[in-house]
């Protein structure tokens, strides 16, 4: 470990607030551009914190309506209880204090991209130069589904509490069916690793106990031969994979899963619903891809409907999957970017963007699925390169620990 | 950058001048740092044969109390510390006494879970009962490295009203080995950080010495070409294009190589057992080189590698090459096999 990290850090933390205290006296005469980004979830929080680590020139307000994020990455593993939600929660006072970033708690409830103005719902109406939006997914209505009752745990966070306890109070021979919808959704793998996360913890806690994956896609989507691996051979005779079953409405109160193939009735019902780009996107008229995600110039995630207007992360809809580890990359490629533009240089012409992925398979196993992603010059968009691609040959243990240490690692270059 | 700094050391001073003293063995609660007015308190009490009680906490400051000598052999003391924050308690006996001084830090325990991080919610005290300091550099439970500070953290059961709260990356303690960094012995002389007018042994007092990290990236102000973290070295700060001249504009090596620090810690530093990549310069070419044309495609980094072209890798070398000089002291392997991506 370098000498530097462990002993500086009280020496930082106090001149992080004189830095704050005094702000910045000696270039009060410059006029400083203001950079104010919406959502401080995996994209948002490393966009701001990546904005101030490369330039002390620009002022970067964080805007996130919660002052606590719940990560989605690992949140599964509170499900079968090898994790408490405690421990994948951050907060936002390292990058206010060591970064100078001023955070706001508090939900926007319109841009004006014409006036380059944001509206907050306590009434306060901020200006900026440029605007970076990341807020996620919202999830969009499937009739009779009250996601109070029937959680989608697809948002960390109280809906993972419930469904925990929901899977702990689930009788022995009990039933646990869960829904996928048609991709493009969040976290690609995600899905199929809950399934066995969940099957393993019935194996162990509720004997005779099964699990139905009630798939919108004619396939798996992500990570093909670990998980048919695990559903035929680790988990023969728990899990049951059901392709081409697209979600038509629920029954809340009985817990059905009315769907093209027909109905099923579950002790734990679980339905992932079909998601598209937050919420702002759409009021601010970003949402060009499918009337569903924001189109972007992947140079520097600029609107291609707005100007000034960049969107990262789940939101964006250039292809790229909607996962944490890309959300940050791509973040950081915005970040360099918006300095660039704001210097009148075009952003770089040749950005990266990798994904790694890491899903528990077991309660001690992990494998993994990794790509990078390369911009085309002649498409204008990131396509996949393809040796880069691809998944662990099987779940291992050291994959597990490693999956450990890089949630850690992903974590601090994004929170810390 | 420069009036900042200074005026940083001397906040810094003070901090670390009224942290350091000590007191002389009274029974009044100082607070080391100026407290903002809060009603949102709790206390931390409990009896101790040691006198100073530290809390380090996440709103930056440290909080210190020292127990009351009543003639009997176990002193009690009251904490009080704001909600909403996560701590870390250490507490110290012989506190004065630089070569008998002996340093415990504190870990709470519940079940199966263990942190040295916790908090607690205003009004509720958090009673830890006795705890069992040691009182001589002999007693100590271990102390490899003879620098005063217990090697572990002692375990204490933790009162229903504490919350542990697990942190997965701690600032505070980067090396999770439950001994906040403060209180780690950097340079080795025995003498841990918190004490050490000197920590990198570099032979400036740290009240002169000029390294500190600006740009968090871990080199020293002093001995960084870039302290700013602008892409351009210090004092050839030319900008590109016409736009507003206070921003820097760098060329690619910074944004393709600050994609590895998603596993490999932001700037290289690893928080974790993945291996840091500051002051691996000089291996990164021909590492990645090596599994770009590896036919074990079982191995993510394999992987990862063969998304880069020849070009691609090189400018992601020379990228922490520039940053780290050429030298290997910054490096973290600390899984110790040297590489660990196989
Ligand atoms: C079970 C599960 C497992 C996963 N595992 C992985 C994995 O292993 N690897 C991986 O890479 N990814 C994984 N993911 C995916 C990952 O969590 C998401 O892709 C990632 O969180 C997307 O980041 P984001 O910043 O775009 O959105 P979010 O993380 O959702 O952040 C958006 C933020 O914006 C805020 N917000 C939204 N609108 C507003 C507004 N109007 N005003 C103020 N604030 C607003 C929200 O409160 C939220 O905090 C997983 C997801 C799930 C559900």
């Amino acid at each position: 470990m370098n000498s530097f990290n462990r002993r500086q850090f009280l020496k930082t933390i106090s001149l992080a607030s004189v830095a704050g205290a005094f702000p910045n006296i000696v270039k009060a005469a410059i006029i400083r551009p203001h950079i104010v980004v919406i959502g401080g979830g995996f994209a948002g929080a490393t966009a701001a914190k990546y904005l101030r680590h490369w330039s002390t020139a620009v002022d970067v307000t964080l805007i996130e309506v919660n002052a606590n994020y719940n990560s989605c990455i690992l949140s599964n593993l509170v499900l079968n209880n090898q994790m408490n939600l405690g421990q994948i929660t951050f907060n936002y006072n390292i990058l206010a204090q060591q970064y100078g970033i001023r955070v706001i708690n508090d939900w926007v409830n319109s841009v004006d991209g014409q006036n380059q103005t944001i509206s907050l719902r306590n009434g306060t109406t901020l200006g900026y130069d440029r605007l970076i939006i990341a807020p996620g997914v919202q999830f969009l209505n499937v009739a009779g589904l009250d996601s109070n009752r029937i959680p989608h745990a697809w948002k960390a966070g109280t809906q993972t509490t419930l469904l925990q306890q929901q899977l702990a109070a689930m009788p022995n021979n009990g039933k646990f069916v869960m829904t996928i919808p048609a991709a493009p959704y969040r976290c690609p793998p995600g899905p199929y690793e809950r399934a066995c996360v969940i099957a393993d913890y019935l194996r162990t806690n509720k004997p005779g106990a099964t699990v139905t994956i009630l798939d919108a896609n004619a396939d798996i989507v992500a990570e093909r031969q670990t998980f048919s691996q695990a559903f035929n051979v680790t988990y023969n005779g728990i899990i049951e994979y059901v392709p081409n079953a697209v979600l038509q409405s629920v029954d809340s109160d009985q817990r059905i899963a009315h769907t093209s193939l027909g109905d099923y009735r579950a002790d734990v019902l679980n339905v992932i619903p079909p998601q598209s780009a937050g919420e702002i996107i759409h009021t601010t008229g970003l949402a060009n891809v499918g009337g569903k995600w924001a189109g972007v110039n992947p140079l520097s995630y600029e609107s291609t409907a707005i100007a000034n207007i960049h969107v990262i992360g789940d939101s964006q809809g250039t292809g790229q999957p909607k996962a944490g580890h890309i959300a940050n990359a791509e973040a950081k490629v915005c970040a360099d970017a918006i300095l660039r533009l704001l210097n009148n240089a075009p952003p770089f012409a040749a950005p990266v963007t990798n994904s790694a992925c890491y899903s528990p398979i077991t309660a001690t196993t992990a494998s993994w699925l990794t790509a990078v992603y390369a911009y085309d010059a002649t498409t204008g968009t990131m396509k996949v390169v393809p040796e880069s691609s691809g998944e662990a040959t099987t779940h291992t243990a050291q994959n597990y620990r490693r999956m450990l240490d890089w949630a850690n690692s992903l974590f601090a270059d994004t929170f810390a | 950058m420069k009036p900042l700094k200074s005026t940083g050391l001397m906040l810094t001073t003070s901090l670390l001048m009224v942290a350091c003293g000590g007191g002389g063995g009274g029974g009044t609660t100082t607070t080391t740092t100026p407290t903002t007015p809060t009603t949102t308190t709790f206390a931390v009490t409990g009896s101790v044969p040691g006198t100073l009680i530290e809390a380090f906490c996440s709103d930056n400051r440290v909080y210190s109390t020292q127990s009351v000598q009543n003639g009997s052999a176990q002193h009690p003391f009251t904490l009080n510390l704001p909600q909403g924050v996560k701590c870390r308690l250490v507490m110290i006996t012989n506190e004065n006494d630089p070569n008998n001084r002996v340093v415990t830090p504190i870990r709470l325990r519940r079940g199966t879970t263990t942190s040295i991080a916790f908090s607690g919610v205003a009004g509720s005290d958090v009673n830890l009962g006795y705890v069992d300091l040691k009182l001589s550099r002999i007693a100590m439970r271990a102390d490899s490295n003879s620098d005063g500070v217990e090697d572990a953290p002692f375990d204490i059961d933790a009162p229903t009203s504490a919350t542990v709260d697990s942190i997965f990356a701690d600032t505070m303690d980067t090396d999770r080995d439950g001994i906040i960094d403060t209180y780690e012995d950097d340079d080795g002389d025995h003498v841990p950080n918190r004490h050490d007018d000197d920590d990198d042994g570099d032979g400036t007092p740290d009240l002169t010495d000029n390294d500190f990290d600006s740009d968090h990236d871990g080199l020293g102000d002093d001995e960084d070409s870039d302290d700013d973290n602008d892409g351009d070295n210090d004092g050839d700060n030319t900008p590109v294009g016409g736009g507003n001249s206070n921003i820097i504009v760098p060329d690619g090596g910074r944004l393709l190589a600050s994609q590895c620090f998603q596993c490999h810690g932001t700037e290289g530093r690893s928080v974790s057992r993945i291996e840091g990549l500051a002051g691996e310069a000089g291996e990164i070419a021909s590492e990645m080189q090596e599994m770009k044309y590896s036919t074990n495609l079982n191995d993510i980094m394999h992987r990862q590698a063969k998304g880069y072209s020849d070009s691609e890798i090189q400018a992601i070398a020379a990228y922490f090459a520039n940053r780290y000089g050429g030298n290997s002291t910054g490096g973290n392997d600390s899984d110790g096999d040297g590489d660990d991506d196989d």
